[in-house]
């Protein structure tokens, strides 16, 4: 796509900012997107499209006797003749504003400290990086193949494919320069047999598509559909319950968003410790499990520094290019850190370990016995649920981080090794923290996709787990 | 974008919509599509944080963008751009159209076999009768 003459690369926008600035300190971030996406229904494919954006965002510091206070406005579409505009309505934002809490020096090119690795992806001045409808090419090819074959199975496939691109240029007045170009793509999946009584969902994220087996995930979905041809009455109640890395995804990520540290202190979330401070060195879980994030992990790369365009309160942007690193936020079933800022670290009394958007969790295999994958998980079951999907989930208490929502496209019970049929659906109540104590299995961690939450994370590797009294509170009449 | 009192923010109102949606539909008609819709938007944010009555933090944000959506036999084509002129809105309408084609080729269709496909897959049908152009700048003006 051509842009406009009056249309600077986002590197020049950062420095025509930067240079306009008068603030006493001033952070400039500019992203530009791009994405693709093809839809499916009932077999067919019915709409493409794509998409393209750039956005400005102009953090002002006004450093003055009384403190440092941080103006923040973002614009899409800004041409040339109003990067200076942004620039003055941020200013203008910093002097009206309080002295900011979390007031710190921003970054610069001496407190980066990224890897030789990063000299790898794209500099500063490669132009910012860009996907259209070619990426999806040969995907096509494939679902198009998928979407007859199912059709002659009697199956009908619904879903969708997209894959964006987002190139950040973050500039700061110390003289900070870092870019960071991120792909992500996702494919959600739902077959339904021809008389729409039965429904399954799969999903998967990737970075280019080059290693989505959509033909794969129809096979595994007609399996779904094939043990759904037995339906069973359950009654509410705890059971044995057998979680595939889908579900698991999503419970976790609700943990990892609960993780802050200025909660914690303030005594306000499941990781907050009784008669004050955290939670920090308390032992979760009885089985060796680690849940991490780091910026390198393969097929998961997101950014190594912080971009961070709006506040909250573990998130600050006077921490905007900080370097990210390998974190365990849980290590050998213990709490190990707690998601912070440097301000919300200092509250706390913990070690700054920012937000990354990624999240691995595993087991250490006892010995040389390789972990079970999910079929090897069914086979030695004697009776238990398989709960293929989360949906609606909202929260109850954060205090316990106690979590309620439904079942959805498939829930089964298996018997003495088998699947043998689906059951209704259930409203579920649980903690993924509680959860966590009652683990009685973990299998191979795999690269998976949230379903709830994958509009906001997709960048997630999981293992199927076993768990011990899942409970469903009552029956769904959802379907 | 509303002034809270229930009139249209004057930036927005000022922007050249009626121009916009018609170098975008102008074009997907050129290009051949039977159906196509023009939309033109700006959402406005404003986001406060406090915490025992202290400030937090705050943040503005503003995003716009226009959207082209069309049918081309059958298909549907989605394109968005952030640069609210003429040029940008004609583009966009081409892209829509390209992309829609990369769906209508037979190799992923169900009906195949069929000399047409089917205007059941989510689209008004009453939007694919014959080759009508719709502008819903105009349609909101008139």
């Amino acid at each position: 796509m051509t842009a406009p003459a009056t249309v600077l690369s986002p590197q020049e926008t950062v420095e025509r900012a930067l240079a306009a600035a008068r603030s006493g300190d001033c952070v400039v971030i500019a992203e530009q997107s791009s994405a693709a996406n093809l839809r499916w229904a009932g077999n067919t494919l019915t709409t493409n499209g794509v998409s393209g954006s750039r956005q400005l965002t102009v953090i002002a510091i006004d450093r003055r006797p009384d403190g440092a206070a941080a103006g923040i406005v973002s614009r899409a579409g800004v041409q040339l003749d109003q990067i200076e505009e942004v620039v003055r309505q941020a200013e203008h934002a910093a002097a009206q504003a309080t002295p900011a809490h979390d007031a710190a020096e921003v970054a610069g090119p001496g407190d980066a400290g990224l890897s030789v690795d990063d000299t790898a992806a794209p500099g500063w001045d490669a132009p910012p990086g860009r996907t259209d409808i070619g990426v999806l090419r040969d995907f096509a090819a494939a679902l198009g193949q998928t979407l007859r074959a199912a059709g002659a199975a009697g199956r009908k496939l619904y879903g969708f494919a997209e894959h964006e691109l987002v190139s950040t240029f973050l500039g700061t007045s110390a003289g900070l320069r870092l870019r960071h170009d991120q792909p992500t793509g996702r494919v959600e999946l739902n077959a339904k047999s021809a008389d729409l009584t039965r429904s399954a969902w799969a999903g998967a994220a990737t970075r280019d598509f080059t290693d989505v087996d959509i033909a794969g995930l129809d096979a595994g979905l007609a399996q779904r559909l094939g043990w759904a041809t037995r339906s069973l009455e359950l009654p509410p109640g705890r059971y044995e319950t057998l979680l595939p890395p889908t579900p698991v995804a999503d419970l976790l990520t609700f943990l990892y968003w609960a993780a802050g540290a200025k909660g914690a202190a303030d005594g306000r979330t499941v990781f907050s410790k009784a008669g004050g401070g955290t939670r920090v060195g308390e032992r979760l879980s009885p089985l060796p499990v680690t849940l991490s994030s780091d910026p390198r992990a393969p097929g998961l790369g997101c950014a190594p520094f912080v971009i961070a365009r709006a506040p909250d309160p573990d998130t600050s942007v006077f921490d905007n290019g900080l370097p990210l690193r390998h974190t365990s936020w849980i290590k050998d079933g213990t709490l190990a850190a707690l998601m912070s800022s440097r301000h919300s670290a200092a509250l706390a009394g913990l070690p700054v370990t920012h937000e990354i958007d990624n999240l691995t969790f595993a087991v250490a295999p006892a010995g040389d016995t390789a972990l079970p994958t999910l079929p090897e998980m069914i086979a030695s079951t004697g009776r238990a649920l398989l709960l293929t999907c989360l949906w609606y989930i909202r929260h109850v208490d954060p205090q316990t981080l106690l979590l309620t929502g439904l079942t959805r496209d498939g829930v089964y019970l298996v018997e003495n090794g088998e699947v043998v049929g689906a059951v209704n659906n259930f409203r579920f109540n649980e903690s993924p923290v509680a959860m966590l104590g009652r683990l009685a299995e973990v299998g191979a961690t795999v690269p998976t996709l949230p379903r709830e939450l994958g509009d906001y994370f997709t960048r997630a590797a999981m293992p199927p787990v076993r768990v011990e009294g899942f409970n469903m509170s009552s029956v769904s009449e959802a379907s | 974008v509303d002034d809270g009192q229930g009139r249209i923010d004057p930036e927005f109102a000022a922007l050249p919509s009626r121009d916009l949606a018609d170098a975008a539909l102008s074009q997907a008609r050129t290009l051949g599509a039977q159906y196509a819709d023009f939309r033109a938007e700006r959402i406005r944010e404003q986001s406060i944080a406090l915490s025992d009555g202290n400030l937090q933090g705050a943040a503005d944000a503003d995003d716009a963008g226009l959207a082209v959506r069309v049918v081309v036999d059958g298909t549907r084509g989605f394109a968005s751009a952030v640069d609210l002129d003429a040029d940008s809105a004609a583009r966009a309408a081409r892209q829509a159209v390209e992309v829609a084609r990369v769906g209508r080729r037979d190799e992923y269709r169900a009906d195949r076999a069929g000399a047409r496909a089917p205007v059941s897959h989510g689209c008004p049908a009453a939007l694919l009768r014959g080759v009508r152009v719709l502008s819903t700048a105009r349609e909101g003006a008139a």
